[in-house]
This record gives structure tokens, sequence and C-alpha cells, in this order.
């Protein structure tokens, strides 16, 4: 039998993992709204029917457009299947609430706020974050790191959203900031140098709610990371050889950052969920201000829709850090590539 | 003649909570030009700690208590530890640690290691040290593709070796080799043991010491031994002299332990730690002489007074009231 | 016992305890002494605090402190039944997994993997989106949250069993034929029971969390009062944006303390039970 090469064998059962894990939860979603008793999605179908066409002529051909497409009366199993086959064509069907609009659309109207909120703060924090957990374990015990632990843990252990209220609270209080919204209202999208500043200024407290309370997990997994190199032989013989203080930090940053880099890739992926209510709490208009209206007007298809998205993104990040660990670190890839 | 390391009254401490582990006690060592010393001793008896002080390594709770450290002629107690390191560490003193298998920076390769080490030291370009490396490895008997090589590609026998390499590239005055062959197989062992020789032959080190609890491999190396018992030194002298003629009981013991033939005896020996009793705290260090109470021939002085260093015969030197007498 | 007499000497982990026993001691004894009902209208909306009202009146007429109290008193019940139920799970297939090994092993780390990956945050949203509003209590809620919060520490027991398997005792044990539910339960069990505690610490911590995010956004509680209800009022009337802080600072106060008085004690748990690190 011919020797596969095991670092291919590893990213297959990743990759097995993956599609298993998309295809539990998008199979979930399915059927929740579906077969709990009243199936709350063909009623709020019927609902929509309703309420849209006033004129009984129009309820006939509004009725048959609406079951083409849902197929509610369709046996369970058939709707099961057209879902999965549009699924893999990437389509996430059209919204109830926005009909005929897709839900593709809409996730593509708000996305790109909420990524422009999101990695630039989760970058800018795991970049302070690794500096601050090096420089807490090289002072292990210290000052330094006694006054860094516990600001750490702190901020670590306080919700995003929480930070995002007491922010505004103090916005609204000193009137330094606007206190919702991603601009003002009166302001159009549009790249011009006012509308930038203006966005820059709605953009530094919810930047700054994601930007802090990431920094204490980042900070707090670098020091333990760093902690654990410190006590590795290599480290004492660094010192022992005479490698200078500074080189030695760069060394420990290198060593700690590689499971880091894994970490990075997995919040990311987690940030569009993870950010939800830090988004409401701002009124800024991303995907998770959109997922808590689409939840308040119970439009299934809409919420379905971002909750593939979410998750299909969280899974790919999953993927990809590993792939990304077993190719930074060296040792790893040591492992799937010598005998 | 010069010397190229010399300690008087060298003291170092770790200063606990509970009190301080005189770990080092009033060192007087000497090691000229052209020696291999062996440091022989019980574990815990300070022969690591003699050797991280002698390369400058003071992390808390280790501490410099007293006494003087001259390399080269230099004082090197006299100026600031971290001004000194600088200097010493590394170029002057070099040090090969207890476990070579995980001692270099498992994500650099081999030769962006040496090069980061060397160049902070020297202010070499990179390629230029990698040259010296190239060499010094083909000198050694490494193969330079090592070189390119991560430290976990390496076996354990090669990984020993490229410390080597890397300890002796900027040609030092003393190579410090801590339990170097302690944790490789008996082949691996001789090949290693072997390669310090040569590098001592070929003059890439002026001097070295040689660290162990194993009297039967340094035997093969050392040219002259050192017995450290409880932070100080209690003998030296020449190695087969010494192993063949100890003066001080403590040493007696330590060689009948190898120099029985039958294993029998040998393993029984050795897993008592050669001598009956336990070695003493060095919190509080028995008064007089330290090996007092496992001594066979202890008398009143033993308990009162600590024995000095005294040259029995030419070169012979040992710390014992037995000698002292006449 | 000597082990509790010298938790006792840790300071982080009393100062934890003491925090955390003050909270629960709150919401178990408060509403009995601060005897004013957290649904009965008391005043005109948004008093701030006074001397009568010591938290003052929120969007609808109620008393702030009350609501408080009640609230403390429901949240700790969610992360009660929420950290029962995923330490339970987690506990069992963690050290079955590890314990039985082979294809049993196999199974339950695919499913955990398949509960860690997908996010029991966006879990919990959609059965209690889909779920009628009068369905949302304390139980339910809870249970929501913890049947999807035991992936991570499943592993955890896993691994941790694992170690302790390779122990020479456990071998003799096997060796000489005990049963090895005989021997997760009697062996295993003992040796990993600070990092039981500390596990249901933080899961007891994240998932009073986890029931403020679900109440916010909208699919959590609607029954009983909770410190997630307490906000998600004041994030509908809009409280924060018009500086009402007394309906917002005190509920995220206490989660705050929960928090940190929970983390000091897992970890002065975990730091005091793992082996030392140090120089021979």
């Amino acid at each position: 039998m011919p020797k596969i090469n095991p670092f291919i064998v590893f990213i297959l059962k990743r990759l097995g993992i993956m599609v298993l894990s998309f295809f539990v939860a998008s199979t979930i979603m399915f059927l929740l709204p579906r077969i709990i008793p009243g199936n709350p999605l063909a009623v709020k179908v019927y609902q929509i029917l309703q309420q849209s066409a006033s004129n009984p002529e129009m309820i006939k051909s509004v009725e048959k457009m609406l079951m083409d497409y849902f197929k509610l009366d369709r046996p369970l199993y058939e709707q099961y299947f057209d879902f999965l086959i549009n699924l893999l064509h990437g389509d996430l069907g059209k919204s109830i609430t926005y009909f005929p609009r897709t839900v593709n659309e809409i996730v593509a109207m708000y996305l790109p706020w909420t990524l422009a909120l999101l990695v630039p703060a989760i970058i800018a924090s795991w970049i302070v974050g690794n500096y601050v957990g090096v420089i807490a374990a090289m002072n292990r015990g210290k000052a330094v790191d006694k006054v860094l632990l516990p600001l750490l843990a702190a901020l670590q252990g306080t919700p995003a959203y929480v930070f995002g209220m007491y922010l505004v609270l103090l916005a609204v209080a000193t009137k330094w900031f606007p206190a919702s919204g991603a601009y003002s209202p009166t302001a159009i999208p549009s790249l011009s140098w006012s509308f930038i500043v203006d966005y820059l200024h709605h953009y530094i407290l919810p930047f700054l709610s994601i930007f802090l309370t990431s920094l204490g997990g980042w900070g707090l997994s670098m020091r333990n990371i760093a902690i654990q190199e410190l006590s590795m032989d290599y480290m004492d013989y660094a010192r022992v050889i005479g490698i200078s203080p500074r080189k030695t930090q760069s060394y420990l940053f290198r060593l700690s950052a590689l499971p880091q880099i894994v970490g990075l890739a997995i919040v990311l992926g987690w940030s569009v969920a993870g950010s939800i209510i830090t988004e409401i709490i701002f009124a800024y208009p991303g995907i998770g201000t959109a997922l808590w209206s689409a939840i308040q007007a119970q439009d299934y298809m809409l919420i379905q829709g971002y909750f593939v998205i979410l998750i299909g993104t969280i899974l790919l990040a999953n993927f990809i850090s590993e792939i990304i660990f077993a190719v930074v670190d060296p040792r790893v890839r040591y492992a799937y590539a010598g005998e | 003649m010069g010397y190229v390391v010399e300690t008087i009254d060298l003291r170092a401490y770790y200063m606990l909570r509970r009190g301080s582990v005189k770990a080092v006690d009033g060192v007087n060592l000497k090691i000229g030009e052209r020696e291999i010393v062996g440091v022989v001793g019980e574990s815990g008896c300070g022969k690591s700690t003699l050797s991280r002080v002698l390369a400058l390594d003071f992390i808390p709770p280790l501490k410099l208590v007293g006494g003087k450290i001259i390399i080269d002629g230099e004082d090197v107690t006299s100026i600031p530890i971290s001004e000194a390191r600088k200097r010493i560490a590394g170029t002057k003193i070099s040090l090969i640690p207890q476990s070579a298998m995980n001692a270099i920076i498992p994500v650099t390769r081999v030769k962006d290691y040496i090069a980061d080490v060397v160049k902070e030291k020297t202010g070499l370009p990179r390629e230029k040290i990698v040259d010296m490396a190239r060499k010094r490895f083909e000198e050694i008997g490494l193969p330079p593709i090592a070189l390119d090589m991560y430290p976990f590609e390496l076996s354990g026998g090669m990984r020993q070796r490229v410390l080597i390499a890397l300890a002796t590239l900027l040609n030092p005055s003393l190579l410090i080799a801590d339990e170097p062959t302690s944790a490789l197989d008996v082949s691996t062992q001789k090949m290693v043991l072997t390669t310090l020789y040569n590098v001592f032959k070929m003059g890439l080190t002026k001097s070295i010491m040689f660290i162990t609890h194993d009297i039967a491999t340094v035997r093969q190396i050392a040219t002259r031994i050192v017995v450290m018992y409880a932070g100080k030194i209690v003998e030296d002298g020449p190695t087969e002299d010494l192993i063949h003629n100890p003066f001080h009981p403590y040493s007696k013991a330590l060689m009948f332990s190898i120099l029985t033939p039958e294993p029998e005896v040998r393993k029984r020996v050795e897993q008592t730690g050669g001598i009956a009793g336990e070695p003493p705290s060095l919190i509080n260090p028995p008064p007089g002489c330290r090996f007092h109470p496992r001594c066979p021939y202890a008398m009143d002085v033993c308990r009162r007074e600590e024995p000095p260093m005294i040259e029995v015969e030419k070169g012979r030197f040992v710390a014992c009231w037995l000698y002292a007498k006449k | 016992m000597s082990i509790l007499t010298d938790l006792f000497r840790i300071p982080k982990f009393v100062a934890g305890l003491a925090i955390f026993l003050t909270i629960v001691a709150l919401g178990l004894v408060g509403p009995l002494i601060y005897r004013v009902s957290p649904t009965d209208i008391v005043g005109p909306r948004y008093t701030p605090p006074s001397p009568s009202h010591p938290l003052g009146i929120d969007a609808l007429g109620r008393d702030v402190l009350a609501q408080l109290l009640y609230g403390i008193r429901g949240s700790l019940l969610v992360g009660a039944v929420a950290a029962g139920i995923a330490l339970g799970l987690s506990l069992f297939l963690g050290t079955i997994a590890a314990v039985f090994g082979g294809l049993v092993d196999k199974v339950i780390m695919v499913i955990s993997e398949v509960f860690i990956i997908i996010p029991s945050l966006l879990l919990m949203m959609v059965l209690a989106a889909y779920l009628s509003p009068g369905a949302r209590n304390i139980w339910l809620v809870g249970f929501v949250i913890g049947i999807t919060s035991w992936g991570g520490w499943a592993r955890g027991f896993r691994s941790r069993t694992m170690s302790i398997l390779q122990s020479e005792f456990i071998k003799m044990a096997i060796l000489s034929g005990a049963s090895r539910v005989s021997i997760i339960l009697r062996d295993i069990v003992p040796i990993i029971s600070p990092y039981i505690l500390a596990s249901f610490a933080m899961l007891f911590t994240s998932a009073i969390t986890a029931e403020v995010g679900l109440t916010i956004v909208g699919v959590g509680m609607t029954k009983d009062i909770t410190l997630g209800l307490i906000l998600y009022i004041a994030q509908l009337y809009a409280n924060i944006t018009q500086g009402i802080w007394w309906t917002v600072v005190p509920p995220t106060l206490v989660m705050i303390l929960i928090y940190l008085s929970l983390y000091l004690v897992a970890i002065s748990l975990d730091e005091y039970f793992s082996p030392k690190l140090g120089t021979a």
C-alpha cells in the first residue's frame, strides 16, 4: 500500500470534522423553525401574505409566488434536499420581510461595516496584548506583573458589551464622542474627507470596547504561554550563553506568538458572532444589529442565513488556524512530514 | 604562569526565605592554561552552582555573596555583574549545559541561532559567522548540513556537538561542560567526550572544566580532579594520583565506588550515594569540617574548626585535619 | 481537613470566595430583608437613587434595588442549572472517553469537537428564537446554556484522566480486575476534584454572562427576573444613551464581581493543586 503523506491525512481529517460540523449546524437551523409545534415559519409566511396583499385579487398570485419559493406544502425531506442543494450553490434563499431580496444581498450590505470595525480592533489588540503578555511574563512576580495581571484578568472577564455600555454612558456624560451609529444621521456614506472624519469619530468607542476586552484575553494567554516557554531549557541556555535580554525577548515573542497566531484566526472567525451585542449597544449598522432586527421581525430565512454565514466563518477560521499552526511551527510540520 | 580562572574565597548562596543555601562557600580554585579539570561530587554538592557562578549567571535566588573571580587576570567581580556578563559570557567563558536535548531555541535553524548569538557579541556580519561555524563544524566532525537544520531534526549527540561548536566558536579561555554526557547513551557519550578532547587538543579552548558525578567518565579526559563536598573543595590533585591514592576520607569513599570491580557492590554503593549517611543541609551546615558527621575518622577538632587546605605532596591539596597535624 | 486550611491561607482564594458568598447571600437573603416587590410600580420612572429607593427607579416605574436582588437570585439559579448540566455532561463523557478508549473515545471526541466548533451562543439563539417567549423561563435558559457549553471541558477532563491512567497505581488497579466504572468513581474523580471545582466555577460565571448576552439580544429570559432581563429593559428603553446609569451599572458590576471572584477561586485551586513550578 502506498504511504500517504501524514500531513495530507491530517488536513483531510480536519476537513471532515469541519464539513460534519457545518452539516450538523445547518441541519439544526433548517429543522427547528419547521418542526417546532405550530410551524412558526409557515405562520410567519402566511402572516406576511395577509399583510402585504390587501387586494384580494393579489393574494392568489402572491401566495403562489411565496409557495413556489418556500415550498411549504411539500414534504419536509424535499424541502431539506432543496435547502442543501441551494446551500451548496451559495444560495441562502430570500428574506421573508424584504421579499424578494435575497439573504446574500442583505448580508453583503451589512458585513463590510462589521469587518471594518472588528478586524482592525482585534488585530490591534492581538499585537498589543502579545507585547503586554511577554512583558508581564518576563517580569513575573515583580511590580509590573502584579499590576498587569489583575488588570488583564478584569479586562478579559468584562464582556465587550458591558465595556460598551460604560463607554456609552461616558460619552453621554462628557459629550466627547457620539454614543451611537457608525456616522452622523445627516452624513451620507462616501469616501469624502468629512465623512471619514465623521466615521472615525463614531468609530473610536466601539473600537475601544472591542480592543480593550480582547486585549485582556490576548495578554493573559500570551503571559501563560511565555511563562511556560521561559521555563524551557533553551531559554535558560540563551541566558547562560549570554544572549542579551532584548534578543531573548524577541525569541520569547516568536516562540509564544505561534500558538497565538492560531488563536487569532479562531477569534477573527468568532468575532462576528461575538460582537453582536456590542453592535446593538452602539447601534452600529453591522451584521449584529441586522441579526437583532431579523430576530425582532422573526424573519426566519434571514436568521437562518446569518447563522449559516456566522458558523461557516467560524468553521473556516478554525480550519485555517490548524493549517497555519502546522505550517508555521517547524516542530509540528516536522512531526507530520518526517518519519 | 597565568591562570584562565582564579577564584578567591568565592561565596555564592541561594537566598531563600527559609535561609540561605550555601551552595558555593569559600571556594579557592585556580585553573591554568591547557588543563582539563574534572569537578566531581554528589549531586547537590554545589558543583553545578560553581559552573553557573563562573559563567556569571546569577539569577535570583542565586547571589554572589563574597570573594573574587579573576578571569584572564581581570577581577570581574569588581565591575557590575551585567557589565561583566556582557564581556565574559560566551566569549571568555562558555558553558555547555546539562540538557543539550532542549538547549537550542526550537524555531530557528541552527545557523540562524549561532549567527544571532555571535553577532551580538562580535558585531560580525552573519555570513562571516556562518562561515566560521561551517569551518568549526568540519573541525569537530559535524556535517555542515546540520547548519541548515532545525534543532529537533538533529540527534542528541549532534545537538551536544552543535553546542560545543557554538561554545568554542570564539575560542574561549575556559569551556565549562556541566554533565554534558549524562543524558546520552553510552556510544554517544564516547563520541561527545572525544569531541571535547579534540576541541581541547586543537586549542579551540584554552582549558576545560568538566563537571560530573561520574568519575569513570571524567577519568578518561581530565588532567586534574577537584572533589567538592557541601559547597567546598575538599581535595584537588592530578587525575590518576587522586583516583588511586585519595587522601580525604570523602574522596576515598567516592573513589571506592568506581574502583570496586564487582558490579553488585558498586551498585549498592552508588545507591547509597557512595557513603553512609545523608549529605548535610547547606542552610545550616555542620560546624567545623562539613564532612565530620559522616566521617569514620572524625576527631574533636573536626567538629570545632574548619580544616585548612594543605599541600600534602607536590600538586596535591587536601582540606582535612588528618593531614594538617603533621 | 488540611487541604481546606491550606486553601484558606491563600489570600486570592479567600478574597474570591468571600466576594462570591456575599453575592450569593445578597441573592438568597436580600429579598427577605429588602421587602419591596420587584414588579410593583413604586414611583415615577427614572427617579434617581434616593434614600427611599437606594438604586432609583427604572423605565417601568419599578424599584431597581429590588430588581437587582431578585435578578442576582435568578442569575445564580441560571448559572447553577447550566453549570450543573454542562459539568455533568463533560465529566461523564470526558472520563468515559478516556477510560474506555477506542471507538467510544473517537465518537465522543468528534461530538465534542462539533459542539466546540459550533458556537454555543448561536445555537442557543436559534433554539431560543424559535421557542415561544412564554416558555423562556430560568430552567429552560439554563438548560439550553448547559447543553451547549460542555465540549471544551469534556476534553479537559479527558486529558486529565488520561494522564492519571498512566500512573502506576491505576495500572495496578486495572490489572487486579477493578471495573472501569469503579476506577472512574473511586480513583479518578477524587484526584481531579479540584479541577472539577475550578471548571464548575468557570462554567458558572460563563453561564451567567451567556444568559445576559442572550437576553439582551432578545432571545433569552422573558419570565423571571435576571441580571440579563434588567439590562434588556435598560437597553430596550435606551437608558444608556439617556445617561440613566443606575439601571445599567449595578447589574453589570455584579456580573464583573461574580466573574472576578470565581476566577480568583478557580486559579487559586489550579495553582494549589497543579504540580509546582520551580527549580530543584
